[in-house]
């Protein structure tokens, strides 16, 4: 084998395993985004999301089938003046429609114990953002939620996770987005609502 | 059906308290006991979603400050909302963080947190004016229609506790630490005495102090064993991670009611009751983690339940 043989060898070598470790990224992607969309269809089946006096209930069952976007917020950030400007900006910049279709909000929130002490929890953390949600007129609906999985993605403030189809990655965004970044979510998520 | 069941619970909680601690023991001169007179706020109405704030004025209405809402609410004494005011702002009668409240026979005070000045209102909830402060205020008090009480922090100078008349002018001063101990390690919470005198309660040292109207320290205690509330370093910043205490009132005998904050044995829940000389007389547990003790002038007390969706106003009875 000569010197080019052996060059040859090595770059479609590497192109294989380049081609492997970009599968394995998208399914990794299919992986977490399917994973995201089990969670949130769990979240929203749950019992304490669905209670009689969770106005939020019927809207976010309507709209969970096209949901592809997770805010991802710590109550607690809402007392936070500066943390919350950049939550305000986003909405006033998403249409009503793209909003309710699209997105769910996902309020993360330490577990208390016992099932009877979580549940109340759950319950007064929803109302909190009953009030919060009707004083701001943000549109998207939101559940409680204690589990691991979210709050892994929350680490130094709300954040925006993004499924996008057209380049299959979910897309990681903490507030307060950087330059161009809220033009990039608005254009996603618009583009997306104008479909069927 | 289960915040009902809930809401029962605690009030059945409420009723059976009284059974004096076990680090009293026989030491305890009496027994408190919390007997529920009002609800305001449940967990599927709109009546409050966090309220920071409450003041009551001498005809019995009650008045909140919501955090969630940005609003000033106005409650009947039957706990049914009369009026609201506010919205997410920094112009005249609006709030960013609304915060602390207090009430003099005609206005309300209230704040704002990241405003260095006390928002005046009247009890129809119009908004009258602002008093202007020094620096931003960790604590209030209502001294009279036309002076307020402010204990204001800041990173260069140590805590005081300042009396305002209503343009903002210092009629007085009490510089309660000499030095400034570390980033809101002078955080206090304090009421005023009908001698002009301060009780003071340390938000993040083991502290209970008496100050005299000349700004004299009359006497100070631990009532935590002198535990020390532990530290966290965010950025360059040491700040303190855990409250001794949460906030200090005056009862309608005379006693001074201290709120434990972390430290205590239950948290935001332990109240402990002194003489006029710094002495423990007993201690109380609230139903339900609260952050402020107030009572109003028929000598009712309001804590936080749920929370910060429910208000709570008992009788006390001493055995």
């Amino acid at each position: 084998m000569n010197r080019n043989e052996e060059v040859l060898r090595a770059v479609s070598a590497s192109r294989a395993a380049d081609r492997l470790s970009r599968r394995r990224a998208r399914l990794l992607i299919f992986v977490r985004a399917a994973a995201l969309a089990v969670v949130s269809l769990w979240l929203l089946s749950r019992p304490s999301s669905a209670a009689p006096s969770n106005k939020d209930r019927p809207e976010t069952a309507r709209g969970m089938d096209r949901c592809r976007c997770w805010v991802l917020m710590d109550i607690e950030s809402f007392y936070c003046a500066p943390c919350l400007e950049p939550l305000l900006a986003l909405c006033r910049a998403l249409p009503a429609r793209v909003q309710e279709d699209r997105i769910l909000g996902v309020l993360v929130y330490e577990a208390a114990g016992g099932d009877e002490r979580s549940e109340l929890r759950s319950r007064i953390v929803l109302k909190k953002w009953q009030g919060f949600r009707k004083t701001h007129d943000i549109r998207f609906p939101a559940v409680a939620d204690t589990g691991p999985f979210f709050r892994g993605f929350l680490k130094d403030g709300i954040v925006v996770l993004l499924a996008h189809e057209g380049r299959n990655v979910l897309l990681s965004y903490t507030l307060p987005l950087k330059a161009g970044q809220l033009e990039e979510i608005v254009e996603i998520l618009s583009a997306r609502a104008e479909g069927p | 059906m289960n915040g009902p069941r809930w809401m029962l619970w605690l009030s059945l909680l409420a009723i059976s308290l009284g059974a004096a601690p076990p680090g009293l023991g026989e030491d305890a001169v009496f027994r408190i006991t919390l007997k529920e007179v009002l609800s305001i706020g449940a967990l599927d109405d709109e009546a409050l979603f966090q309220w920071t704030g409450v003041a009551a004025d001498p005809d019995g209405f009650i008045y909140v400050l919501d955090a969630m809402d940005y609003s000033l609410k106005k409650f009947d004494p039957r706990g049914a909302l009369v009026k609201k005011t506010g919205r997410r702002g920094q112009g005249p009668g609006e709030f960013m963080v609304p915060r602390l409240l207090d009430a003099s026979p005609n206005f309300l005070f209230a704040t704002d947190q990241n405003v260095a000045g006390v928002y005046v209102f009247d009890r129809e909830l119009n908004f009258i004016k602002k008093i202007p402060c020094p620096a931003l205020i960790a604590h209030l008090k209502a001294l009279g229609d036309d002076q307020v009480a402010v204990a204001v922090m800041s990173f260069q100078e140590p805590g005081r506790i300042l009396v305002l008349n209503g343009e903002g002018k210092v009629l007085s001063e009490i510089a309660y630490v000499d030095k400034n101990a570390g980033v809101l390690m002078d955080s206090i919470s304090f009421v005023p005495d009908a001698e002009g005198g301060f009780y003071l309660a340390y938000l993040f040292q083991d502290r209970i102090e008496k100050w005299s109207p000349d700004g004299k320290r009359l006497w100070s205690r631990n009532l935590l064993g002198g535990k020390k509330a532990e530290t966290k370093k965010i950025s360059s910043f040491t700040l303190p991670g855990e409250t001794c205490f949460k906030d200090i009132a005056l009862d309608g005998r005379g006693h001074v009611l201290v709120l434990g904050g972390r430290l205590a044995k239950a948290p935001s829940r332990t109240v402990f009751v002194l003489n006029t000389e710094g002495e423990l007389l007993t201690t109380f547990t609230l139903p339900d983690t609260s952050h402020c003790l107030y009572f109003d002038r028929g000598h009712s007390l309001y804590v936080r339940a749920n929370d910060g969706i429910t208000l709570k106003k008992y009788r006390i009875l001493y055995e």
